[in-house]
């Protein structure tokens, strides 16, 4: 019963989050948009895992030799290779603590990596995405009637090779392993697989109490384009408008209700 | 009378498909590429049209890409309209709201309007109530596109009667 309630106070705080809070972010990606998001959660998670994966990776590749190795093994994301390579819950927890445990290396080493303090910065800013998204992609499969195949035994989604064959499934089969997603869950797995391991140059979060926060990488602030800039603005033009419409519509059903016990005579 | 609703339904479909919105638009060697959700949410995507070469930085692309903030303007002004036409479904929401408290207001006053039938002739009712009606019927279909000037001739008549008025109450005096 708690639990319910607990479950429904979570969705009502995060719904209320997103309808007073607008957020736009600028990216720069470095490479071309080979090909678009997959429709179904469970390989849009997949896409993610293997994003991070590799990010972890190369990371792992340009540090490694300036930090005490723990293990000898050859695949360089500071502790050797992953065990869960594909995208359930066990594979997010792995990514999580090992972007945790990649953060505190390069803090305590910091002294003997000859990369500049803004290389530094920049990819522990990465590694806490990593981190952050990771936890929030657990926390969302461990909710209450989401990922039906919590039981390895059904289904194990933290094996690549099985991954693999679930790509390969008919929909009606796929159908009965595949996440029980809300909107609001979906677009939270959506919107970290479109940022993914991208440059985000511009940020700016509106909240509905005043709050404007805009954040600006070092990079961009440093060597400004003027037309990112303009279309970062135009952005947040269309969200503020979009929003407007949103609470005029709101409050029109308002009037409407009140209208309802207090008509006019 | 240009009406958007065709378009806001467009925006609408695209959206129930494919959970968000998209625009883009395509320079000489960058891609911009706008995404939306329901929330207001927007990321706006920059990307090289094809491989970038070593060395070479997307932020000069941008630079020297000219037909990039040509494009970029349309795809922000269709992306502005497909946002404009996603706030059809909450409007039709509280349309839909609106028609079941009228649904209920009528159940509750039928006995009211009932009798009004029954008491007069159907004929002489509707030819009473017909002044209203139409005014009614014109208000809801023009009004959103005429707006206040729809209280024009109205507000011509008044001011016709108030300067009468007033040219009879101080007469000259000389």
């Amino acid at each position: 019963m708690f639990g319910k309630a607990q479950k429904l106070e979570e969705k009502v705080s995060s719904t209320l989050y997103d309808l007073t809070h607008l957020e736009i972010n600028t990216i720069i990606k470095d490479e071309m948009i080979a090909s678009k998001a997959p429709a179904s959660p469970r390989l849009l998670l997949h896409a993610l895992a293997t994003k991070y994966f590799e990010k972890m990776w190369s990371i792992g590749d340009k540090y490694y030799k300036f930090l005490p190795q723990v293990d000898t093994s050859k695949v360089f994301i500071f502790q050797g290779e992953m065990k869960n390579k594909g995208s359930g819950f066990d594979s997010f927890t792995e990514l999580s603590d090992r972007a945790e445990v990649s953060i505190k290396m390069i803090k305590e080493n910091k002294a003997s990596i000859p990369f500049t303090e803004e290389t530094l910065n920049s990819d522990i800013m990465m590694l806490q995405r990593i981190h952050n998204i990771s936890d929030d992609v657990r926390r969302i499969l461990t909710m209450d009637g989401v990922d039906p195949c919590k039981d390895k035994g059904v289904f194990d989604f933290d094996n690549k090779q099985m991954v693999s064959e679930f790509r390969n499934m008919t929909a009606r089969q796929a159908e009965k392993y595949e996440l029980n997603l809300d909107l609001r869950q979906l677009m939270v797995f959506k919107k970290a697989n479109d940022i993914g391991t991208e440059r985000v140059v511009l940020q700016t979060v509106i909240g509905m109490d005043g709050d404007i926060t805009t954040r600006i990488s070092k990079l961009f602030a440093e060597q400004p384009v003027s037309l990112i800039t303009q279309m970062h603005q135009d952005a947040i033009g269309i969200s503020v408008d979009f929003w407007k419409s949103l609470i005029t519509v709101v409050v029109k059903l308002g009037e409407s209700i009140i209208g309802l016990f207090n008509p006019k005579t | 009378m240009k009406t958007p609703y065709l378009q806001d339904f467009r925006a609408f479909r695209e959206f129930i498909r494919s959970g968000e919105l998209k625009s883009k638009a395509e320079g000489e060697s960058v891609c911009i590429d706008l995404q939306g959700n329901i929330c207001g949410d927007i990321l706006v995507f920059i990307s090289p049209k094809n491989r970038i070469a070593e060395g070479q930085d997307i932020m000069d692309l941008v630079l020297t890409d000219t037909l990039l903030q040509k494009n970029a303007k349309v795809a922000f002004e269709t992306f502005r309209m497909k946002t404009k036409g996603l706030a059809l479904l909450p409007t039709s929401l509280v349309w839909l709201i609106n028609i079941c408290f009228s649904a209920v207001f009528f159940t509750h006053y039928f006995e009211l309007i009932h009798s009004s039938f029954v008491q007069n002739d159907f004929l002489s009712f509707i030819w009473r109530t017909s002044p209203v009606l139409i005014l009614t019927a014109v208000t809801v279909f023009f009004g959103k596109y005429l707006g206040i000037n729809l209280f024009k001739p109205l507000f011509a008549v008044i001011t016709r009667i108030i300067r009468i008025v007033r040219r009879n109450r101080n007469r000259k005096v000389s």
